[in-house]
């Protein structure tokens, strides 16, 4: 109720007059890529004569509220375009009226390099929220890939994102789970995005227009996880030419293309596959006949000044046809596929200069089916939503804005599997309603506050009301620093049940798993260097309460609801499916980026640690999860090798038609806590094995009884990569040929450890097998863009 | 400059080399109270097997494995009653006779490396009813005749765990050409032999009210040999079915270890549990 008289009391505020406004006007509009035609999103708008201004949203919309009429320099800019500006005289009843259209650069150039007029590194460093990181899909696609450019994979080079193996491209996330992190794609949620078992995330690169994930401390308008967000945003496609991209690895072609849709829109579309099994798998037993595939089409309608509509389209699949011997007429074999599809319809309208709003209708489907008929075992694991969507922006003041909108969501999850020995049949409709109201007020330049409150409903078989407070502070400490604080308290009702090679299966919160929660506290230091560099510094410390691990005893504690006329136990319910804890995390992280110029990239050191308590697990101690690592270093450079001597030496860069680009990418962290056996004990499985000399588990009358958990740690990882790239311009398009050597020092990193005991001169000795991840794994490929 | 940024990639690149061993030498041991034993109805209670766990990479002091009562001060009781030691087994009894649908708490206390350990545990026997319809199926075509077990429960009980013996299995009777593993040599059954021979499959959550009789089909990944089968039944309480299936399950696919589901409290590992149990025969014989 209380947020309900919040909203009303917000929304009547909307259409009152403000006193002093008479005299004054709003210039508002969109700022595009020239090109393209695509909306930029955060680039910076100002007036020159009064110095004050703001940035675009999402949809490229910026407003420069209650001026005094006259005539006014704007001047735009952003990373990458040259700096427009242009007199414009206010007009009333503007509306979105003003159209800026930026001529792109390239970054490397000293021009941008030198450019006065750019916005400031430390501007570009206060407009960035709290633990908010953006990458550009160009930066994405410098850093050297395990064979494909991955979305996920690149977040993993940033502090406080780490990976559990080179096998996965799952993100841990400051001490959280991968289940902990919201995927958006054009606002729609994606579950399990991972190919390959995980291998790559569903995110085709060349389809990505612009990608941010926030570590924590997230403001009101996001919610539902306890960890972060990544929201990406595809292509709208260009509104002026047809243009494509065209590329070529060892496992897969795609391409990507865009068109405009005459003069009222435009049109992008990518595809990817990959073709081993039309190859390696015809040609070699051993090699499965397996594939993957995912095409994103969006296109975007230019419906006249204050309404655009985006409607964005999203499937994946992976098909797994596994045979243990493909030419025997009758061998052990299953078959496995699983995919994403997605699809939102996006509405953005301005009602007037200081009301934006975007309404969004979306659909998201998680399906995998599993048939292993030796065994008689089959699976369905399917996940939906449905959601509509409002948010809207308003502009009252150049010291305040108000943000506010809500979310309705429905929930569809269904297990089953089903064996001769038992069916799990879990089916559930849950309905998820949220609405949140925040206000951004910047009583002086130096200081921006943001306040807001997230309100929660979920109804399952019982239903859950949670408020969530948000709140940041960004304060300009000095000409060249910032400082920045965020707290944050958020609520989930998803968990997940993670599987090694299988995808995960989603529960949602219930009677008897209530939600979980977590509070954020984020503190900040960001500093500009010698122009071009950024430092920053961040420390934070989150707590969870009631999260979730699958309990790995579940057979010996779930229960059938009933016996199905074949006296099979028939399972409905996720009772006794998860384990329950506390935990929390806290660390500091450093991170010195460029952007620009012939060499940049990023170095960051994150120093953390997760400790989780779950009842009784480890004799009641605390102990750290299997993704705690207590230090990473992270470094990614991206080298213009024509040019980068040049811009140390000062001297002017070369311009060619031909470049060679060196990438390099070298991690070190901690090693990876692991659970290993303390002590043996003589026992027999069954008891009539009392006189038997072995056993079918190959641990004849004996068992291994673990240590502490995770109280040992594996070797340390550590791996370097490097790719060259040479890309060789022809007028309207390019060829660009490059070689990427992953692990290039090939060192043996511990994926995990296997044990075979044997009885040596009276002792029980343990042979550990190593099992190593990938080792030095050169690719080649080319990208042809026309 | 140049030669900083060489040198620089140089020592990355090294750094980045190697295959570091994995060393697990270093792992604290906590002397534990090691308990088999089990409870049948209508058979006297015996064949308690109470030992020590031993550190792992360190000789094995099997005089010293075993829990006994003067050497460790063992003092042990099934529902107050003493439990007498062997010294002919090792092991320890009672005179008590299980009966069925009865709890019985197992009480233990010994030293153990100067330290003194304490557990204890709680078994509640099943309900009689659990009964083979046919102890003798007879003999059987490999994958034409399947060897379908039928029983009747025992009421509350819900677990079922089926011991399947090759009783005379040997490398010349091996099913070589079986659809689940195939191009498998007589070489490379020689090391996994026993891995073939015995086998276990087990019905969890089971009917246990059911009218109608309860089935379990011997599935083809349980019989390996052209042989005699021995099967044997148990109808498990709750410690026996978390024993059998976490006790051996410590390692995941991950190479983790977990903690497995024992039901004994304090510095006790192993399994107190009861069951009623039940033998059937049939032979495999190959398709001609």
């Amino acid at each position: 109720m209380k947020l309900g008289s919040i909203l009303i009391v917000m929304l009547l505020l909307f259409h009152l007059p403000v006193s002093g406004q008479n005299n004054t006007i709003d210039m508002s509009g969109f700022v595009f890529d020239k090109e393209t035609g695509e909306a930029l999103v955060g680039a910076n708008v100002f007036i020159k004569e009064l110095n004050y201004g703001g940035s675009t949203n999402i949809s490229g919309y910026f407003v420069i509220p209650d001026i005094p009429k006259g005539k006014y320099t704007l001047v735009c800019s952003y990373i990458g375009f040259r700096t427009f500006s242009k007199v414009y005289e206010t007009v009333e009843n503007c509306d979105g009226c003003i159209t800026i259209e930026l001529e792109s650069e390239a970054l490397q150039t000293e021009e941008v390099v030198v450019s006065a007029d750019s916005i400031n590194t430390i501007d570009k460093l206060f407009i960035k929220p709290v633990s908010k990181i953006n990458l550009t899909p160009a930066q994405i696609n410098q850093i050297p890939k395990v064979v494909e450019a991955d979305l996920l994979r690149a977040l993993q080079t940033m502090p406080g994102i780490v990976s559990l193996s080179d096998f996965s491209s799952a993100l841990y996330v400051r001490g959280g789970t991968p289940d902990q992190n919201l995927y958006l794609i054009d606002g729609t949620d994606v579950y399990n995005p991972e190919h390959a078992f995980g291998i790559f995330s569903t995110f085709n690169t060349n389809a990505i227009k612009k990608v941010e994930i926030s570590k924590g401390g997230f403001g009101a308008e996001y919610g539902g996880r306890l960890s972060s967000v990544l929201d990406v945003t595809n292509l709208d496609g260009n509104r002026n030419n047809f243009e494509g991209v065209f590329n070529l690895s060892l496992l897969s072609a795609s391409t990507t293309l865009q068109t405009p849709i005459g003069s009222i829109g435009s049109l992008s579309g990518s595809f990817r596959r990959t073709y081993i099994d039309q190859t390696l798998a015809k040609a070699i037993d051993d090699v499965p006949d397996y594939y993957f595939y995912d095409t994103n089409l969006k296109a975007f309608f230019d419906l006249g000044k204050k309404d655009k509509l985006t409607i964005s389209f999203f499937n994946s699949l992976d098909d797994l046809d596994f045979s243990l011997d493909k030419d025997a007429e009758e061998s052990l074999s299953f078959l496995y596929d699983w995919g994403n599809t997605t699809a939102s319809v996006n509405w953005k309208h301005i009602f007037s200069s200081k009301l934006f709003a975007s309404f969004w209708v979306t659909g998201s489907r998680f399906e995998s089916n599993f048939d292993f008929e030796a065994v008689s075992l089959a699976e369905e694991n399917y996940l939906s939503d449905y959601a509509f969507k409002a948010a809207a922006e308003y502009y009252y003041s150049t010291e305040m804005t108000f943000k506010f909108g809500a979310e309705q969501k429905v929930l569809h999850e269904r297990y089953d599997q089903i064996s001769n020995q038992q069916l799990i049949q879990i089916e559930n409709n849950r309905q998820h309603s949220t609405a949140y109201a925040s206000a951004v007020w910047k009583p002086l330049p130096v200081w921006n506050i943001e306040g807001g409150v997230r309100m929660n409903y979920f109804n399952t078989d019982t239903t859950f009301l949670n408020i969530e407070p948000r709140f940041s502070l960004k304060y300009r400490l000095t000409e060249n620093s910032n400082l920045k604080f965020a707290t944050g308290y958020y609520h989930q009702y998803l968990n997940r049940i993670q599987r090694l090679f299988f995808s995960s299966i989603w529960a949602t919160a219930n009677k008897y798993n209530d939600e979980s929660s977590s509070w954020h506290f984020i503190l900040g230091y960001q500093r500009a260097i010698a122009g071009d560099l950024e430092f920053e510094i961040e420390t934070y410390f989150k707590n969870y309460d009631n999260i979730y691990q699958y309990n790995e005893n579940v057979a010996t504690d779930i229960k059938p609801s009933y016996y199905d006329n074949n006296g099979r136990p028939v399972y409905t319910t996720t009772n006794n499916v998860f384990k329950s804890g506390d935990g929390k995390s806290y660390g500091i992280e450093f991170l010195l980026r460029k952007d620009k110029g012939a060499l940049t990239g990023w170095v960051s050191y994150a120093l953390s640690r997760t400790e989780y308590e779950f009842g009784r697990q480890n004799q009641g101690d605390a102990f750290v999860p299997r993704h705690d690592r207590s230090h990473v270093v992270n470094g990614v450079m991206n080298v213009d090798l024509d040019n980068v001597w040049n811009e140390f030496s000062g001297d002017a860069f070369e311009t060619d038609d031909s470049k060679w680009t060196l990438g390099l990418n070298f991690i070190y962290a901690s090693g990876q806590p692991i659970t290993v056996p303390g002590s043996a004990y003589y026992i027999n499985t069954l008891p009539d094995w009392n006189s038997l000399t072995g056993g079918a588990d190959s641990s004849p009358g004996y068992g291994l009884y673990p240590a502490a958990i995770n109280s040992y740690r594996l070797p340390d990882y550590i791996r370097m990569d490097v790719s060259v790239t040479y890309e060789k311009d022809y007028g309207s398009w390019s060829i660009a040929p490059y070689l990427q050597i992953f692990n290039i020092g090939n060192r043996g990193n511990t994926w995990f450890i296997q044990y075979n005991e044997e009885f040596e001169n009276g002792a029980l000795k343990q042979e550990i097998e190593k099992v190593n991840m990938l080792p030095l794994l050169p690719s080649l490929g080319v990208t042809i863009k026309f | 400059m140049k030669k900083l940024v060489l040198f620089l990639l140089l020592a990355l690149f090294v750094t980045a080399c190697g295959d570091p061993a994995v060393d697990v030498q270093e792992v604290e041991y906590r002397p534990r109270i090691t308990v088999e034993a089990y409870v049948y109805p209508g058979e006297q209670i015996k064949d308690i097997v109470l030992t020590r766990n031993f550190e792992l990479e360190q000789p094995i002091d099997t005089a010293a494995i075993l829990l006994l009562p003067n050497v460790n001060q063992v003092n042990a009781t099934i529902n107050g009653v003493p439990l007498v030691f062997d010294p002919s087994t090792f092991t320890y009894y009672t005179n008590i006779i299980g009966d069925y649908n009865t709890s019985y708490e197992l009480k233990v206390s010994a030293r153990i490396d100067g330290i003194d350990l304490e557990t204890s545990a709680v078994t509640t026997t099943p309900s009689p009813g659990f009964d083979l319809l046919d102890n003798d199926l007879g003999d059987l075509i490999y994958r034409e005749n399947p060897a379908n077990i039928k029983f009747t429960p025992s009421p509350g009980t819900d677990f079922y765990a089926f011991s399947i013996r090759a009783e005379n299995a040997t490398l010349d009777n091996f099913i070589y050409d079986n659809p689940f593993i195939p191009d498998l040599t007589r070489e490379d059954l020689e090391d996994t032999f026993n891995d073939f021979r015995y086998q276990y499959n087990l019905l969890i959550n089971v009917d246990s009210y059911s009218s109608v009789p309860l089935e379990y089909e011997v599935l083809g990944l349980d019989t390996w040999f052209y042989s005699n089968y021995s099967v044997i039944v148990y109808a498990g309480d709750k410690n026996f079915k978390d024993f059998v299936l976490t006790a051996k399950q410590v390692q995941q696919p991950d190479g983790n270890f977990i903690e497995p589901a024992f039901h004994l409290e304090g510095d006790g590992i192993g399994v107190f549990a009861s069951a009623v149990r039940d033998t059937l025969t049939f032979n495999l014989l190959q398709n001609n």
